[in-house]
């Protein structure tokens, strides 16, 4: 069932085009997550859906009614915000009973309510304080709390956990994955946090220049990008690429990237290759991996600096005239200078034409 | 004792000027001696006026402006109070300064409550044409009182209220919006927009986010306000003897007909107790308010 549905939908600032035709469709209880760089239209959209901005042109739908002219509060919605937004003057208590009274539900209904959902964020010793009284992880639960309380049909989050530090922020992540899976309402979570995106969202949409790039299942457009942008956005350290051309002979297809001759026969093209087509082949630092025997396709390079991270290290290798990473194990250390011999995990590969920067 | 401590005098070759003690103690009564200098500028003439307005006649007559009074006495308040003669009629002060009450605190109160809700609008819910409205009520900060004072006097004719209390209260609260929303819609851009868009999606109106939200995050300048209006539409002489009539006037226009009566014995003592009478509403909300009112002139400044 769709429970929200953007149609053709534009904003505009004068001639500054913010969001250029958007149409997205989300079911009833998908978290779905807008990821992109910071200009790339993805508060707006949410701020639009919110009915806090107008668009300039098509339609928004919520639980199968237009709302394309509807006010913020008929939209049956709660957004948390990323300053936390709570209502300085007011305790936590009457920050979490705003929205209720307004809506001129009686004291006695919106009381045990209000404590329910305090006692679920772990506030319940905070309702008497006021928000300058509170840290910053506190607030946020606060906010949370706000916009549950309020049972809304769709939960709209706007960078949540960015003034969070990193400690905080895994955990509250983590709470609120537990949160939607226990309530199961439909969520829109904007961020530019790639491991919020990929670890929160049932389906992310990764925009850009205020239009959507790609639609999917987070493990889906992480391991096939649809195009060098989101290939590039998406993962730390970033994609590997080796630019080079195609090579069709016959039912054999194979990239030649210079320093190496890539085999593409198991790779699913969307297109038809061509001869001598410029490509970019893209693959991930954890699909380079020092050799165990088993791999169809193997380098021998040379190591030109290692990074340590703790859990894996980082190898910069050098190939042809470029760099590429892997990402080895901790226990697998070479030495800088002496070459190792890596295999490519081919089942990870993308391809992207050189021109359109497109998968092919 | 071989070890020097800092509480022994310095080698005499740096004289006194040059250690670094004695430049602070030099700066320091500099800095003191400007104070009481600006100080004494201030209290010198509230002293004369209140040490005065307790003297007799005879004793004013006699010379000897800055002493105290030798005998002490609050005559000259009773008379400048109930029985001084202002133009024909020897009622003192009170009627007048009832005029000034009735006037300057409807004045005051609609001034700044319209001015409040203006600045919230022009700040926080922009609408097309915000910024000509704004720069308009901008222009209206620059407007000589002069300018307007015969157009003014013929829309209070026309409208039947020349003459009346309640014109001055039209008159001033007019010509009090434009500061009052200037400096509203400046603090309240402080306010942070997400705050307005939570309480929108909260189901808050207009009103329910001004008086709710944004109302309670604003005492400072709403003193600032209130204190700025008070003083200055309290202590306005030129709508006040332009508009008003003996029955209206209020108490800037007595105290002049008071001092300025051009018959028999000038009663300085009278005539300072009465300026003291003027004045007090105006320092008493400064002595009451006067903290909110400092803090309210530099919290825009930190906030950012």
């Amino acid at each position: 069932m769709i429970d929200i549905r953007i149609s053709n939908c534009n904003k505009n600032y004068g001639s500054l085009r913010v969001l250029k035709d958007i149409n997205l469709e989300i079911e009833r209880g998908e978290f779905i997550v807008l990821l992109g760089p910071s200009g790339c239209g993805k508060s707006t959209l949410l701020h639009i859906v919110a009915g806090l901005d107008r668009l300039s042109s098509g339609a928004i739908e919520i639980g199968g009614r237009d709302v394309t002219d509807v006010e913020p509060k008929d939209r049956d919605i709660a957004m948390v915000f990323q300053s936390y937004a709570l209502y300085p003057t007011m305790s936590v208590r009457s920050n979490m009973e705003f929205g209720l009274r307004m809506r001129g539900k009686p004291m006695a209904e919106i009381r045990p309510l209000v404590e329910e959902k305090a006692r679920m964020l772990h506030i319940d010793h905070l309702l008497d304080r006021r928000p300058s009284q509170l840290s910053g992880g506190q607030r946020q639960r606060v906010a949370i709390g706000r916009a549950l309380v309020r049972d809304p049909k769709v939960f709209l989050f706007d960078e949540p956990l960015s003034n969070l530090d990193a400690k905080l922020r895994a955990s509250m992540r983590t709470e609120i994955k537990k949160l939607h899976q226990s309530l199961g309402t439909t969520a829109i979570y904007v961020t530019h946090d790639q491991l919020e995106a990929m670890t929160l969202a049932t389906r992310m949409v990764v925009m850009k220049a205020g239009e959507i790039q790609q639609v999917g299942k987070p493990e889906e457009v992480y391991h096939r990008p649809v195009n060098l942008f989101v290939a590039d956005f998406l993962g730390n350290p970033g994609m590997n690429f080796m630019k080079g051309h195609l090579r069709v002979d016959g039912n054999r297809v194979s990239a030649d990237v210079g320093a190496a001759t890539i085999p593409l026969d198991g790779y699913a093209f969307e297109t038809a290759p061509a001869n001598g087509q410029a490509v970019v082949v893209g693959l991930r630092p954890e699909s380079i991996q020092p050799v165990t025997g088993s791999e169809a396709f193997v380098l021998t390079l040379k190591p030109t600096l290692i990074e340590h991270t703790g859990s894996d290290n980082l190898v910069v290798l050098a190939m042809g005239g470029e760099e590429i990473v892997g990402k080895f194990p901790t226990d697998m250390l070479p030495k800088l200078g002496e070459p190792v011999t890596v295999g490519f995990d081919l089942g990870r590969l993308s391809v992207f034409d050189a021109q359109t920067e497109r998968r092919i | 004792m071989s070890a020097p401590t800092d509480a022994m005098p310095r080698p005499a070759r740096s004289g006194w000027l040059t250690s670094r003690r004695s430049k602070a103690i030099l700066k320091r009564t500099v800095l003191y001696l400007l104070l009481a200098l600006v100080a004494f500028f201030f209290a010198g003439p509230l002293y004369i006026l209140l040490s005065t307005s307790f003297k007799t006649m005879p004793e004013i007559q006699s010379g000897g402006l800055m002493s105290l009074p030798h005998e002490p006495t609050a005559q000259a308040w009773v008379t400048a109070w109930g029985e001084a003669c202002i133009g024909i009629t020897c009622g003192g002060l009170k009627g007048y300064f009832g005029n000034s009450m009735v006037m300057t605190i409807p004045a005051v109160l609609i001034s700044v409550m319209i001015g409040a809700i203006n600045g919230y609008a022009l700040a926080k819910w922009p609408f097309p044409g915000a910024r000509f409205v704004f720069a308009a009520l901008v222009a209206g900060n620059f407007v000589p009182f002069q300018v307007v004072l015969a157009p003014v006097a013929v829309t209070l004719r026309t409208l039947g209220l020349f003459g009346s209390v309640e014109g001055l209260v039209l008159i001033h609260v007019i010509y009090g919006i434009p500061i009052t929303t200037m400096l509203f819609r400046n603090f309240f851009l402080s306010v942070p927009n997400d705050l307005i868009k939570a309480a929108r999606i909260d189901g808050a109106g207009f009103f329910w986010i001004f008086f709710r939200i944004v109302l309670p995050l604003s005492p400072s300048v709403i003193v600032v306000a209130l204190i700025l209006q008070f003083t200055g539409i309290w202590n306005d002489f030129l709508f006040a003897v332009s508009f008003s009539n003996p029955s209206s006037a209020p108490m800037t226009v007595a105290l002049n007909n008071l001092v300025n009566s051009n018959f028999g014995v000038k009663e300085y003592n009278v005539h300072m107790a009465a300026t003291v009478i003027a004045a007090a509403p105006t320092l008493i909300l400064y002595i009451l308010l006067g903290r909110y009112f400092l803090r309210g002139m530099t919290a825009g400044a930190v906030k950012g």
